[in-house]
């Protein structure tokens, strides 16, 4: 049997929907598709999976990613989808503690590489509200709107990324 | 030049390069690891990957040939990336016999 659940989650607070993932999982509910907002499970109660979600490489020029997720697998790390470049990894759950990552610095750069995200699409709303003001139009007015509201939630992710990467540098200080 | 390179290698480098004394796969090693640290380190597949690149770039370690009947990528370690382990193994000894003989004089 297969089921769909419509739900939405803050990109920079991951763990909280690889843990959901995860209940999921334990309930019998298997992932095999991602779409905005929008998680398609297979009923298979024989299984567990633990999941990791990644940003993968914004700029693939070299086809880094395929390499990468190829890796992964043959470390037994399967990717469920992707959604734009955002890989759903998943490990079958043996009671072993499952990250992509094991040291600090990797970590690091993967929220840098997060936040650079949030970074970009902030400057672009910024642009937005900018040229939107300068029209009379009601539509672009509402765009503007959008947009500032836009702004307003990327600082919010902006700061909840700077303030865990500040605690992971915190952490390298006594530890690798 | 990797020869004059003064380095304090990270544990898992450390262990990557032991690995690699004979020819290994990302799997292997990661086993590997986890098998002579008697399950201490638990090396996870990301930081690997970066690692094994980094180390590739350093040329540190090679990659093998690949086998067409084995589709993992094999990787050996170089005579630089040995030289490097065995500096390493070096300072190690330092600090273990600087470490002991303060503690018992203490």
């Amino acid at each position: 049997m297969r089921r769909v659940f419509n739900k939405l989650f803050w990109s920079w607070n991951l763990e909280k929907e690889e843990k959901w993932l995860r209940e999921k999982s334990e309930e019998g509910l298997q992932l095999y598709k991602v779409h905005l907002g929008r998680y398609y499970f297979k009923e298979d109660k024989s299984i567990k999976y633990k999941y990791e979600i990644q940003l993968l490489n914004i700029f693939d020029i070299k086809g880094e990613n395929e390499k990468y997720i190829k890796f992964l697998d043959e470390m037994g790390v399967e990717l469920v989808d992707r959604l734009w470049m955002w890989g759903y990894f998943r490990k079958l759950d043996n009671e072993k503690s499952f990250e992509i990552f094991s040291d600090i610095d990797s970590k690091i750069k993967h929220l840098v590489k997060l936040r650079f995200l949030f970074l970009f699409a902030l400057n672009l709303n910024i642009l937005s509200v900018i040229i939107n003001n300068i029209s009379r139009n009601v539509g672009n007015k509402l765009i503007g709107l959008i947009s500032s509201i836009s702004i307003i939630i990327m600082a919010t992710g902006i700061g909840v990324l700077s303030k865990k990467v500040r605690k992971f540098k915190r952490e390298r200080i006594i530890r690798e | 030049m990797a020869g004059n390179e003064n380095v304090v290698l990270t544990e898992a480098v450390y262990y990557i390069l032991l690995s690699l004394i004979k020819p290994n796969h990302g799997y292997g090693i990661m086993k590997n690891i986890e098998e002579i640290s008697n399950g201490r380190v638990k090396m996870a597949p990301g930081t690997l990957y970066g690692a094994i690149n980094v180390l590739q770039e350093k040329r540190w370690i090679k990659p093998l040939e690949e086998d067409k009947l084995s589709r993992k990528k094999e990787y050996i370690i170089t005579k630089e990336g040995k030289d490097v382990l065995l500096r390493e193994i070096e300072r190690l000894r330092e600090l273990l016999i600087n470490g002991e003989s303060l503690i018992l004089e203490g």
